[in-house]
């Protein structure tokens, strides 16, 4: 009988995995940084040090305010869109042998495309907005949640099937109770890439043609090699990829409680 | 006599493969009365799960017919219950909603058999564990709850693949003892998997033998041995002379060494 329950993990010890270690392992990194910088006496231009870099963020915390939600717009956008027709296209394959067979070389082609050749492009067709930007981020983050996502509604052991099945269940009743279900913790692995992804697809629209974003500051930064406002700029890009990371962690976290990573209670037999 | 519940005319299976046709069953003939424990007693590959699963109407059978409760099977036989090898749980349910899934999918009023289901639990001693998840249970445990699962609707025939396969020896003959009590309770007809000459003589009334190879039917023997039974049974003359004719049988058969 598994009744023995291994007790939580105290605040203690979660606080030493998941804020000490990580705090130690990012502050030795800028640590070296900054020393590299000094002790060589580097240009700003060529390379700016840590503690520049991040009071450059609050120096021009109101450009990156102007900038910084055009961005997160986009990215909110074009993830949202991936996880509506990414799971929608999984649902398809899954359903249909033969959608399967159609769908999936079109998949790899997209995959395969270099985005920032066809980001001007984009642009002709959607026009100078948010639009092509929001696409290019979509583009970027699709592909990642129907693979994972048609995997784990694929991944149904026979057995499982065959019990449903005995309950004189629909083929729609045998997706939604068993393949559904199942596909959730895929689901969220693929997510998580995904989001970083959509985040530097928005990047990358930015890139080719915009008047606001992050992107658009990177190329400022660049054309006028102002590197100070360039690190900056990529602080905050990391930042947000970042939130996100553990926005949709935290989603997986409440949606599947009972899946093995997040089991809070060990049993042994 | 009662009627006959399952009735299984010259059944053959033949899988084919990358390497050739396989023939998983050759000519299957048999009948399980209404009401009687009836087991199929085999080897490892001797076709006796494909049986299973093609009385169960998972399967098509590739020639004979199969008929349960009078009318032919065609798709997934409507009032059945059935006990896989392992317990398929969801883990993603709790025991209850793991039991409820049937009443879900039959379309059943759950308020009603929400009740059914606690009773059920209670029976095989989960209660308490209804709102546990699979993994939070003992393997038989997990058993004890799909065996709950395949229950909950009442159906009269329940249809079980070698269950306590896969449990240690000790858990093992608890769950027969408990499984015979469930059946003395209810009185399923049940079609009973295994490659355990005990387990099958103990819980059955009736044991069809089978030989691989192709998959096919030896004999049909009688247990005779009086109800209810319990671990004393083991013990008796009877029960260790039927296990010895048994298991002679299969050594004709070529299906021990």
């Amino acid at each position: 009988m598994r009744t023995a329950h291994r007790a939580r993990p105290g605040w203690g010890r979660l606080l030493t995995a998941e804020v000490v270690y990580p705090a130690v392992a990012i502050a030795l990194l800028l640590t070296v940084w900054q020393l590299t910088v000094v002790m060589l006496d580097l240009r700003t231009t060529f390379l700016p040090s840590p503690t520049a870099a991040f009071s450059k963020v609050f120096r021009s915390y109101d450009t990156f305010l102007t900038h910084a939600p055009v961005t997160i717009f986009e990215i909110v956008g074009g993830y949202a869109l991936s996880i509506v027709l990414g799971v929608a296209t999984a649902f398809v394959m899954v359903w249909s042998r033969v959608m399967e067979k159609i769908v999936s070389p079109i998949l790899v082609f997209l995959q395969t495309i270099p985005y920032i050749s066809v980001a001007p492009l984009l642009i002709i067709w959607f026009g100078f907005n948010i639009a092509p930007k929001i696409v290019v981020s979509f583009l970027m983050s699709y592909f990642p949640i129907v693979v994972a996502t048609a995997a784990g509604m694929n991944a149904v052991e026979n057995d499982m099937v065959d019990m449903v099945r005995s309950m004189s269940a629909s083929k729609w009743q045998i997706f939604w109770k068993s393949r559904f279900p199942n596909s959730l913790p895929y689901f969220f692995s693929g997510a998580k890439v995904a989001v970083a992804f959509a985040t530097s697809g928005a990047i990358v629209g930015e890139y080719v043609g915009a008047d606001y974003g992050l992107g658009y500051l990177i190329v400022l930064s660049n054309s006028d090699t102002n590197s100070e406002l360039l690190f900056a700029t990529i602080i905050v890009v990391s930042a947000i990829g970042i939130g996100f990371f553990w926005l949709i962690h935290w989603m997986e976290k409440l949606c599947i409680p009972w899946h093995v990573a997040f089991r809070e209670e060990e049993g042994h037999g | 006599m009662a009627e006959t519940t399952i009735l299984v005319e010259d059944v053959s299976m033949v899988f084919s493969t990358r390497d050739g046709d396989v023939h998983a069953l050759d000519k299957v003939s048999f009948g399980a009365r209404e009401g009687e424990f009836f087991s199929i007693l085999g080897p490892s590959g001797c076709g006796k799960s494909t049986l299973l699963r093609i009385i169960g109407g998972l399967l098509r059978p590739t020639d004979g017919r199969v008929a349960v409760n009078g009318s032919r099977v065609t798709g997934p036989t409507p009032d059945v219950g059935i006990v896989f090898q392992s317990p398929v749980l969801m883990n993603w349910r709790t025991v209850l909603e793991n039991v409820m899934l049937q009443a879900e999918v039959r379309g059943l009023n759950l308020k009603e058999y929400r009740q059914r289901a606690m009773g059920l639990l209670e029976m095989v001693g989960l209660a308490g564990f209804e709102d546990k998840y699979p993994y939070q249970l003992s393997g038989g445990m997990q058993q004890r709850a799909s065996i709950c699962r395949a229950l909950v609707h009442d159906p009269p025939l329940l249809l079980m693949d070698e269950p306590f396969g896969a449990l240690d020896a000790l858990t093992r003959e608890r769950m027969n003892l408990e499984l015979l009590r469930i059946w003395e309770a209810s009185r399923k007809t049940v079609l009973f998997i295994t490659h355990s000459i005990p387990e099958a003589v103990f819980l059955s009334d009736r044991v069809a033998i089978m030989s691989p190879r192709p998959g096919h039917l030896d004999e049909i023997a009688s247990t005779r041995l009086p109800r209810p039974r319990t671990m004393a049974t083991m013990e008796e003359d009877t029960f260790v002379k039927t296990v010895g004719t048994i298991r002679r049988s299969l050594k004709q058969e070529g299906s021990i060494d």
